[in-house]
């Protein structure tokens, strides 16, 4: 409720004390203007008002026919004209029936009449105007309290569009642009909503999702609700993906008067699942490569075999270091792995801490090919120096290390592998497996060169490739990372 | 007098099954050439190597694919053996025609590819036979 209606009611307080004496039992109101008239009558009688005799008599007939109505204004009436001729008798002496007195008496009691009635018709008319002041004042009061109602529930529709991250726009049935709630503003990029009120909505999507914006609206205005997903510019021009609902606003009579089109950016979501595809493409990629790797050293393996045991060892032994190696590098996401760990992981079923085993070098990321490789390679190594070389004996050692140098402005690794202490070597005679895997597939791996030596004091094997200098590290954070052989960068992700 | 071998290029950046495939062609009586493991070095023999007269291409070559390679072999009309580890998906239209094998494949699916993409398969065949 409102102050006007406070300011309404106060004048009808006081319209309602004095008329309300009329909702009295009779013998109240007849008994007060009994009373009056006795009163009257009293004050005439001591105050001798011969030359007046009416005068006290008359303006409570104002009042009492106004307050007390018809019926007790006529008997106060008659009641008057008699108290005044019978105190006129007592007084003077004159004839009750005297003709003046009559005709005295029938004149007051006529003007009284006529008064009363005045002020009766005066006060039906007052309570008329009273009721329609109430009236008047409820329905204001009403009109104030459904705007009021309107006005809270417009607050909690807007308060509800603004708090909504989603683009919420209202659109006519001709898909114009009509309303667009903050969040959606900004989530399109619109600083001026003048610029953009009025356009069609589909004309902000382009291509195949035009259509599906198109065929949305058709459906709105049929009254049915539709979605769909699309990539639409912001008015930046920055491509956004969208899930979008349109439905119909229906008007009281149910039928559609306007078009609702909520918007939520799935850009995220849409980057995310490329991503996840990506990934499961990579993955699917690298699982049969590494069958047809597996299928390759298995081929290999018992084409320079000498026996099926010779043949099923060695196989076993070489998935086995190729597991270890892929153990690397799910840890980095199949991106890379650093040298020293590479060098660990694959001579530990060797005892790589038994002190027999020397490493010294800096620290270098190798992609996942690459580690793959040199893992191989490193398992032939010292599975040769177990079986013929360093490791062979007591007192045999493996000193491996690795430098970087520079070659006409490039910087290329050398890494070498030299074994000491072990009995006097003998060059193989036929080219096994680890000899193929390091002479010629190491070298297709890392692009440089590979060289295995078998001088009388211990195997020597070098492999020199180039290294890239790359800013940026996924995995450890590094400001700058050396990678030797294929460059290892980090997944791009585009979404078509 | 030695009938001259048939010369097969082959594409594939994975060196220990380049190594195997060339073995297995080598076994079958083929000459190689390559096996190249990038799409430059891919491109230039495509472009300069004679008398090649069918090639074997892995699609993915790293991040990149094989597809300049196969570009440049097709205007020589050159036949292709692609091999893929995703199957035909990965394929442009245009290239959906060649044979296709996917890894990992036993020698038999090579030899056997290849035999159906040779003019003069048939002829080939009947020495193995």
């Amino acid at each position: 409720m409102t102050l006007q209606s406070d300011a309404g009611s106060r004048p009808l307080g006081v319209w309602s004390l004095k008329l309300d004496l009329l909702q009295s039992p009779a013998a109240v109101r007849y008994g007060l203007a009994f009373l009056y008239v006795c009163l009257a009558s009293w004050l005439r009688w001591i105050l001798v008002l011969d030359n007046a005799p009416f005068l006290l008599y008359m303006p409570g007939m104002f009042v009492i026919g106004f307050l007390l109505g018809q019926g007790p204004g006529f008997a106060a009436t008659l009641l008057s004209a008699i108290a005044s001729d019978y105190i006129a008798f007592e007084r003077k002496g004159l004839s009750f029936w005297a003709p003046s007195q009559i005709v005295t008496s029938i004149l007051f009691i006529l003007i009284c009449g006529g008064l009363v009635l005045v002020c009766d018709a005066l006060r039906t008319a007052l309570l008329a105007r009273r009721s329609d002041l109430l009236s008047m004042s409820t329905s204001n009061a009403s009109l104030m309290e459904s705007q009021a109602a309107l006005e809270e529930s417009e607050a909690f529709l807007r308060s509800t569009l603004e708090s909504s991250p989603d683009c919420i726009k209202v659109l006519d049935l001709d898909a114009k642009v009509m309303f667009m709630n903050g969040p959606g503003r900004k989530a399109m990029d619109v600083v001026d909503f003048g610029k953009i009120e009025g356009c069609p909505w589909p004309d902000f999507w382009h291509d195949e999702y035009n259509e599906a914006a198109g065929v949305a609206i058709s459906q709105a205005r049929a009254g049915i609700t539709s979605r769909f997903q699309g990539q639409c510019l912001t008015v930046a021009g920055v491509a956004k993906w969208w899930d979008v609902v349109v439905a119909p606003i229906r008007g009281s009579d149910g039928q559609t008067q306007k078009l609702l089109s909520i918007s939520r950016d799935i850009t995220e979501q849409k980057h995310a699942e490329a991503q996840q595809r990506l990934l499961n493409h990579e993955l699917a990629h690298r699982m049969k490569n590494t069958l047809a790797m597996v299928q390759a050293i298995a081929n290999q393996t018992l084409r320079r075999s000498g026996s099926i045991a010779e043949a099923r060892n060695a196989f076993e032994a070489r998935l086995i270091a190729l597991g270890k190696a892929q153990d690397l590098l799910i840890a980095t996401h199949w991106e890379s792995a650093e040298l020293h760990d590479i060098l660990r992981n694959a001579l530990a079923p060797h005892g790589i801490d038994t002190g027999r085993f020397s490493i010294e070098g800096p620290d270098i990321r190798l992609s996942s090919r690459c580690s793959l490789a040199l893992s191989l390679a490193l398992h032939e190594l010292a599975t040769n120096a177990a079986k013929y070389g360093a490791l062979s004996v007591q007192t045999g050692r493996v000193l491996m290390n690795w430098t970087l140098y520079d070659d006409a402005g490039l910087t290329r690794m050398r890494f070498e592998w030299k074994e000491h202490g072990g009995p006097a070597v003998q060059a193989p005679s036929s080219t096994g497996f680890g000899s193929v895997m390091i002479e010629r597939s190491l070298v297709g791996y890392f692009k440089g060169t590979a060289d295995i030596q078998y001088p009388p004091d211990g195997a020597r094997f070098v492999l020199t490739a180039p290294v890239t200098r790359s800013q940026t590290d996924f995995s450890s954070g590094e400001a700058e990372v050396l990678a030797a052989g294929e460059r290892v960068l980090p997944t791009k992700v585009d979404i078509a | 007098m030695m009938q001259p071998k048939i010369r097969v290029m082959i594409v594939e950046d994975e060196a220990l099954i380049a190594m195997f495939l060339a073995n297995l062609l080598q076994d079958a009586g083929y000459e190689i050439v390559g096996p190249f493991s990038k799409v430059e070095t891919g491109v230039k023999a495509a472009g300069t190597e004679a008398m090649i007269e069918a090639a074997l291409l892995d699609v993915n070559l790293g991040r990149s694919t094989v597809f300049p390679v196969a570009d440049r072999l097709a205007e020589r009309n050159i036949p292709i053996v692609f091999m893929t580890g995703y199957g035909l998906q990965g394929l442009p239209e245009h290239y959906k025609a060649w044979q296709v094998i996917t890894k990992p494949y036993t020698p038999s699916m090579v030899t056997e590819a290849l035999a159906r993409i040779l003019p003069n398969s048939s002829i080939l065949l009947q020495h193995a036979g």
